[in-house]
């Protein structure tokens, strides 16, 4: 059975909630992807690597996808990734606070998989959230 | 499957007028922005929109708050002007990606102006209703703006690169 590009992309989201990201890029994330998200500072090892710090920072994290817009093998998908900080994060003691990340990504779908991903977070109001409570 | 009337169509089913009109709206909201003036921002956004901002910021109500909100960036980022790398359009929404660029001769995010010149990367979801834009959901890349700025900043407090 296919997967439709916003399946792909809303699959590749909701299964972060299984904390496997091994299987998770496996699974959705292309081994010739581009990734344009930060100016291009992560590949696709990179990209998983970040997001596995992520989860060990935020042992309960979930994610939700919001809305999706889809035409044709693009798509855009707006994204919240809620959890406690229980570990180290970018230098921020683990806080116990709770804590909303949202952004919004741009996927291109080939074959099933991400070829192609634009992305951007709202981190500075991550970032903010877990010192406020540090403070 | 019956061709429905509800913004829940499918993309294979929809109109594609419809959705190139909808593209069209964002367009020339873009033309806007880029066209220094306020003029005809009363035609693409509702009255009553509201602009989801995010980066902390309040969201804005009405259309003569959003045009404050960017006369307000035009003064932080002079010569402002969004190029748009992207257009997807499904159901009553359109999601672009842009590049925004413009010259920081004003205080933006607590930051005094440094006159660097900015280029940062965007989104915008916009949810169309009876042909102007109803609400958008915006997330610009301010983590970069900063680091631009403060690249910017360092090289000239040590004397630049030379």
């Amino acid at each position: 059975m296919t997967m439709s590009p916003d399946e792909v992309v809303r699959n590749f989201y909701e299964s972060y909630n299984d904390r496997n990201l091994a299987k998770t890029y496996e699974q959705y994330v292309s081994h010739d992807l581009v990734n344009h998200a930060f100016g291009g500072a992560y590949d696709r090892a990179g990209w998983q690597a970040a997001d596995e710090g992520l989860l060990a920072a935020f042992t309960d994290l979930h994610v939700e996808v919001l809305d999706q817009i889809v035409q044709g093998d693009r798509v855009a998908t707006r994204f919240a990734m809620t959890g406690t900080q229980s570990g180290d994060f970018y230098g921020v003691a683990p806080s116990g606070a709770k804590a909303t990340l949202t952004g919004t990504a741009f996927d291109r779908i080939e074959d099933e998989k991400i070829a192609e991903h634009w992305s951007d977070s709202d981190l500075g109001s991550f970032m903010q959230q877990l010192t406020s409570a540090n403070s | 499957m019956a061709i429905s009337t509800t913004a829940t169509t499918t993309n294979s089913t929809q109109d594609q007028t419809g959705l190139e009109a909808m593209k069209g709206v964002v367009l020339q909201w873009v033309d806007v922005v880029n066209s220094g003036t306020l003029d005809g921002i009363g035609s693409v956004w509702a009255d009553d929109c509201v602009v989801h901002a995010g980066g902390g910021l309040p969201e804005v109500r009405g259309v003569e708050s959003l045009g404050g909100l960017l006369t307000a960036y035009r003064a932080a980022l002079s010569h402002l002007h969004i190029t748009t790398q992207d257009l997807v359009a499904e159901g009553d929404k359109v999601a672009a990606r842009f590049t925004t660029r413009g010259r920081h001769d004003g205080e933006f995010l607590d930051m005094p102006a440094t006159g660097v010149p900015i280029e940062i990367g965007g989104f915008g979801l916009f949810r169309i209703a009876d042909g102007r834009i109803a609400e958008e959901w915006l997330l610009d890349d301010l983590a970069s703006f900063i680091s631009q700025v403060k690249i910017v900043s360092a090289l000239a407090q040590t004397g630049g690169a030379s």
